[in-house]
This record gives C-alpha cells, structure tokens and sequence, in this order.
C-alpha cells in the first residue's frame, strides 16, 4: 500500500530493515537505522535554529548524504526545501530566494541580506543532538519546491507534494522492475528531478543509494561497484559519454551484476546505445519520458522490440494519459493519422507553479499537465511522438532557454545582436554556443567575463561564431533553424 | 611543478594552483575542468591517468596530481 511520505518508507525500513545500507557514498554510508536517527537529530539541530514548519528554506545542494539528511530533515520539520544548484553564486541564491520567497538559506558560503546559516556548521551539531519526535508529513503537505527550466525555458518553482514524490518514485520502481535488492549509483545532480526521484524511488523500494558527484571522477564508479555491489545507474547520455571515454568498455565487465542502466534528461546518441547494448546484451535499458511538473509519465526499454522510432515507452503505474488539442479541450480518437497535443494526468501532476497562476493556468488543464508533444498511443498501447517544438539548448541534461542567455548578453556594448543556439557534441549531446554581431568594440575577452559574472558557468557559451546579421521574421523572432544553419557551414569552414 | 602548474593554469586561469589544496571539494574546479586536464596530460606527459586513478584525492591539489603523474611517468 502507498505510504504518504517518503519519510515514511525510511522510518519504517529503519525499523523492517535496520542494518541495510541506504545511502552510500564512497568512504561514508548509513544504514536504514542510522539515516532515520541522522535525521531526526538534525531535524532538532534545524528547531534549535528556529527553522520552523512552512518555513521556505533555499537549500545548496551537494551529492552528499549529508545533503540527504538535511533535506529530509526540512521535510521532517514541516519546512519546505527548495534545492538549487551547489555552483550557485550568493547573488543568484539570493534571486531564488526571492522568487520563492525564502525564509532561510542553507549554503556553504556567505549569502547576505537573508537569513543563512552553513551546511557544515549545522551538520557538526548533530552528534551530539536529541533525535527529534514529530509527526510525519501528510500526502497532501508540500514536499518542496524544484526550480527548473522546464519545457517553455522561463524559470519557475514547481510546487510538489509528499503525494508527488511517492507516486512518481512508483512510476521509476515499477517501471524499471526494481528488484528488492537494488543497488544504485547516482551521479546525477540531487537538486534536479532526475537526480531526486531516482533517489526517491530507491528508498521507496528500501533499495541502496551511491552518490557521485558527476561522472569526472570515472574512479569513485569502478570502487563503488566492488564495494557496494551496483546493480543499476542512473545516468544522463553525457555520463555515459564520460564513462565511454575514461574508460573504454570496461563497463561491460559488469555485465552480469547489472540489471539495468535509466537514462534521463537527454536522448541517447544511438552510437552510444549500440556500444551499451553489444558490451551487456541482457541489459535493460530505460529511458524515461517525464518532466519537474508530471515525473516519469512513461517508461521505454529500448533495448526492447519497443525501441522504433519515436516511441517513448509505455505509461507508467500511476500516470494517467490524455491528449488535447491546443486549448486544453480533450480529444478522441487520437491515432497515427490525427496525433495531438500530449497531456499526462494523476497522483504525478504538481501541485502548481509557485506564485504564477496565470503560467500553472496555461500550463495545467482539468489536472494534467499539457505537453508541446504531438503524438498518438499504438495499438499495443506504446506512446509514439511525432513532433515537438521548443528551442531549448540541452547541455548535457541542463535545460537552457536560449532567450535568457541572449536578453542578458545583449546588455553588453561591444555587440549589436546575437542569437544562443547549440551544436551536437559527442560528450554532452549538444554544446551551447553563440552567433555574434560584433561592434567596432569588441572584445572577446570582455564579452566572455561580462557573460561570466551574470550567468551560471554552465550556461555559458562555449564556442562564439560571428555573422552581419541574425536571421529574424519580419516580426522579429528568431529563425533558430537558419541560426544552426550558419553555425553549421561556420564549423565545416573552419571558422570559429 | 612550475610547468606543471603553468598547464593547469591555462586550463583555469582564475584558480591559484599553488596554493589551493581542496580543487574539487572546494568547488573550483569542474567536470569539464578534470576531462581537460587529463587530456592535457595526454598530450604533454604522454600519460595516460587510469581510470582508476580519476579520484577526487588525485585531483584535489596541483601537488598530488603532479605526483600522480610522475608516478606514471
């Protein structure tokens, strides 16, 4: 039965299964009775500080346990966390803890203007702490609020319940067949939903967590498969790419402890899905279809006869499918002749978007949460895409709208116009660049380190490619495929 | 080591490399930052980093992975 929480599934494994691992990482682990105790006790660390219950609390996150404890720990509490990303400078924090309106941050460094304390300073109080009693979250209770790019690219907070998390986490258990043993490797950054819900979903099954920072550091993933026994990673194409790269085939030596490699925020290069698949035949391969606002809506093994073009799987357990026309209405005999618009339903839709009624408005209708997907269901009941459209740049499973970057670097002298865009990139799937008007003025440097002090590092452009004018309608929108197209002969040029 | 360091700052020209010890757990040097670094030494050292050796610890101070790499030298 579906417990409201996933509060709640640690609490009672801490009881069912004292002495199993939950959450690993190379040289620290806690078991299920250890995690539960770390928790209540930091949850009486975060009272003693006058964190309270609704409090918003910002909180940077770093692929560690001990960013698990804390975040449980807000939850516990009654407090609603909101992750964001550890390579966050002060000035942005202090933007999202606007946009959410904050009552705390939690970070490692010195953010002014807002109540803050530091992760570390915190955490070193919690030996000594009392393990705190409270009650736990109901289903219906905020559970936090994730900040992303989402589908349109305009940052937003979705707003998700405790109900949120432990349906979505079914939807990954059920879906990937997750065995009761199940030991997973987690690279991918906990402040995203790719990242949270595969965590989620393993501690809803009372399976083991690994954490790595990111897949660089290729070492940390071979110890951690001797030491804890792997049996499934969570990976975007771009750790892949890495792991390919560092390290050859040596994957494939794993072959026969592994059962299953997830995929998430990007599409696999099909070269890398084909070097996967020789290297561990037996493997299955997930990819999920999902997103902040309805996670994980559909499942495909594509090392499965499902894998055909287009097809993103199958609806998960507890995803509800509709398909809508462009105002929300519901339509009827969708089919390959006549797709429409994708609209995806149930206990796995948010909440809202915080603070935006008009946006959740548009964006949600009769509780589904509508798609810019075309697509139909098959006879065998699989979900066939025909087409999307949307300009988001996809950099190794950050999501960028290219209008932010450019409205930001349009501030800068020394340029007339310019236009963000992307290029394929064998590691990261797609590598952001940028097509530039330049002024008499210009300086590339200047430009790069104006860039650099207003966006996050991975938002900025990494290769710059210059032209006399940005293609535009008359209306003066971008013509984003014309845009790739001078970027493309600049490339085959030489030009860069 | 000077060299050595020379390399890496032209990797990363804001970080102090002489100094700082905590690279990776501090932040200041990234994914992107550790697969240009490997590269580099690919290339300048004719070493190659076993995939095993790609551990934080190794990258953490100029000073252990200039040790690392003479190791494999």
């Amino acid at each position: 039965m579906r417990k409201d929480s996933i509060l709640h599934y640690i609490r009672d494994y801490a009881q069912t299964q004292p002495d199993k691992y939950a959450v690993c990482e190379l040289r620290k682990n806690l078991t299920y009775r250890e995690y539960w105790e770390k928790i209540r006790k930091t949850a009486s660390v975060l009272a003693l500080h006058d964190i309270k219950k609704g409090m918003h609390v910002v909180v940077r996150c770093t692929q560690t346990i001990d960013y698990l404890v804390l975040f449980s720990a807000l939850q516990y509490i009654g407090a609603i966390p909101i992750p964001v990303e550890k390579t966050l400078g002060a000035d942005r924090i202090m933007e999202i803890a606007g946009a959410v309106d904050a009552d705390v941050v939690i970070a490692d460094e010195d953010v002014a203007g807002i109540r803050a304390y530091k992760n570390k300073e915190l955490m070193k109080a919690v030996p000594e702490a009392d393990e705190a009693e409270l009650p736990l979250p109901a289903a219906n209770d905020l559970s936090m609020i994730l900040f992303t790019t989402g589908t349109t690219g305009k940052s937003k907070g979705v707003v998700l319940t405790h109900l949120n998390d432990v349906a979505i986490a079914e939807n990954v258990m059920y879906g990937t067949q997750m065995a009761p043993d199940n030991v997973e490797v987690i690279p991918m950054p906990l402040n995203h939903a790719f990242g949270m819900r595969r965590y989620q979903s393993d501690i809803v099954n009372g399976g083991t967590v690994c954490l790595m920072d990111g897949m660089a550091f290729i070492g940390t993933l071979w110890k951690l498969m001797e030491k804890y026994r792997v049996t499934s990673m969570a990976l975007s194409p771009a750790s892949l790419g890495m792991i390919f790269q560092l390290s050859g085939d040596r994957i494939g030596e794993y072959k026969d402890q592994m059962h299953y490699i997830q995929i998430g925020s990007a599409p696999l290069m099909e070269a890398d899905k084909q070097r996967l698949i020789r290297l561990m035949p037996n493997l299955r391969l997930y990819n999920f279809y999902g997103s902040s606002e309805a996670g994980c809506s559909c499942i495909l093994d594509f090392n499965s006869p499902d894998n055909k073009t287009g097809c993103i799987g199958r609806p998960t357990v507890n995803s509800v499918v509709r398909f809508v026309d462009e105002n929300g209405n519901k339509v009827e005999n969708v089919d390959e002749e006549h797709p429409a618009l994708l609209a995806w339903g149930g206990p796995i839709v948010m909440k809202e978007y915080y603070k935006e009624p008009e946006l959740t408005a548009e964006t949600m209708t009769d509780g589904c949460v509508m798609t810019k997907d075309m697509a139909y269901l098959d006879e065998e009941g699989r979900c066939i895409l025909v087409g999307r459209s949307d300009d988001i740049v996809n950099y190794g499973g950050s999501k960028i709208a290219p209008a932010e970057v450019e409205d930001c670097a349009r501030d800068y002298d020394g340029i007339v116009d310019c236009a963000y865009s992307s290029r394929p990139d064998a590691i990261t799937g797609e590598l952001p660049v940028m097509l530039v008007v330049k002024k008499e003025t210009y300086d590339q440097a200047a430009f790069e380190a104006f860039l650099a002090e207003r966006l996050e590092s991975y938002k900025m452009p990494r290769e710059y490619y210059f032209t006399d004018s940005i293609p535009k309608t008359f209306k003066g929108s971008l013509l984003r495929k014309d845009i790739k197209k001078i970027i493309n002969e600049q490339i085959q040029g030489g030009n860069q | 080591m000077e060299e050595f360091i020379s390399m890496l700052k032209g990797i990363k020209p804001n970080v102090d490399f002489e100094k700082e010890e905590a690279l990776v757990d501090d932040g200041l040097i990234e994914s992107l930052d550790i697969i240009s670094i490997i590269s580099e030494i690919s290339d300048k050292y004719g070493v190659q980093i076993p995939s095993d050796e790609i551990i934080p610890e190794n990258f953490n101070s100029a000073k252990a992975l200039y040790e690392l790499v003479q190791d494999l030298m």
